[in-house]
């Protein structure tokens, strides 16, 4: 990939990778989620955005469990944190069907206070859509 | 738990790899390690894997599955088709396949044997 590994990060209960591939920013993320784990990871996918100067992003997802409806709650101000906005375009697909419930709360909270970040069903899905060029 | 094991043969069509136990990333890089062997020995880049696993992967083992590929050069050449017959394995297996998929790597995974065979030996 033309980034390389950029950055990574694993503990006992999850792990991460977040790799710009010349045309988004790839971020795989396996494990037990948190707004801890999630914090790790966006401070590096933005680092790693502005480097590149390139604002897509394509999230891989395997959970394991559900995140608390709390953390999911926060990632808006979390978001809101980290300066990640509109001028970002957020894709995600999560392979663990039941780990979706608190992903479609975020997808709501973040699109109620016009921050990035929508939900796919499937990769191709997430990748057209990222790469479209339409908002 | 059951010990994994695998069997590879060649059909003159493609390579077949049947395996079955509990699954790890140690034991996909054995199988891999294998498969690219008799897929140079043969010249025969299609690939049909069949697997009985006893369990999901552990989720941070399916992590490692693009790096695994990219070490091993199992590339763009290769077509793999994958059956599981397990469906409490599936997830895990499809989060690889949409990982290896994002980084233009083969591998797909089928509902069916008979599937899986026709999308192999498709030409188109």
């Amino acid at each position: 990939m033309t980034g390389g590994i950029v950055c990574a990060w694993k503990t006992m209960e999850s792990k991460y990778s977040v790799i710009y591939n010349g045309r988004y920013v790839e971020i795989i993320s396996v494990g037990r989620k948190s707004i801890a784990h999630s914090r790790q990871m966006y401070v590096e996918v933005q680092h790693v955005c502005e480097l590149h100067e390139c604002f897509r992003l394509l999230g891989i997802s395997l959970s394991e469990g559900p995140m608390s409806i709390n953390d999911a709650f926060d990632h808006a101000g979390l978001f809101q944190e980290l300066g990640i906005d509109s001028n970002y375009k957020l894709a995600w697909v999560e392979t663990n069907l039941d780990a979706m419930e608190p992903l479609e709360f975020a997808e709501d909270v973040l699109h109620n206070r016009g921050l990035p970040g929508r939900l796919f069903k499937t990769i191709e899905a997430a990748r057209t859509w990222l790469l479209d060029d339409k908002p | 738990m059951a010990k994994a094991s695998y069997e590879i043969s060649f059909n003159g069509r493609y390579v077949e790899v049947i395996s079955t136990g509990r699954k790890s990333i140690d034991f996909a890089r054995r199988v891999f390690t294998a498969i690219a062997e008799s897929c140079h020995e043969h010249g025969c880049y299609r690939v049909l894997g069949i697997a009985t696993s006893e369990e999901a992967l552990p989720i941070s083992d399916a992590f490692d599955h693009a790096d695994l590929f990219q070490e091993l050069g199992i590339d763009g050449r290769y077509r793999i088709a994958w059956v599981e017959t397990n469906d409490t394995a599936k997830p895990t297996l499809q989060f690889v396949e949409d990982v290896l998929y994002n980084r233009g790597l083969p591998g797909r995974l089928f509902g069916s044997i008979e599937e899986a065979r026709s999308w192999l030996v498709d030409e188109s």
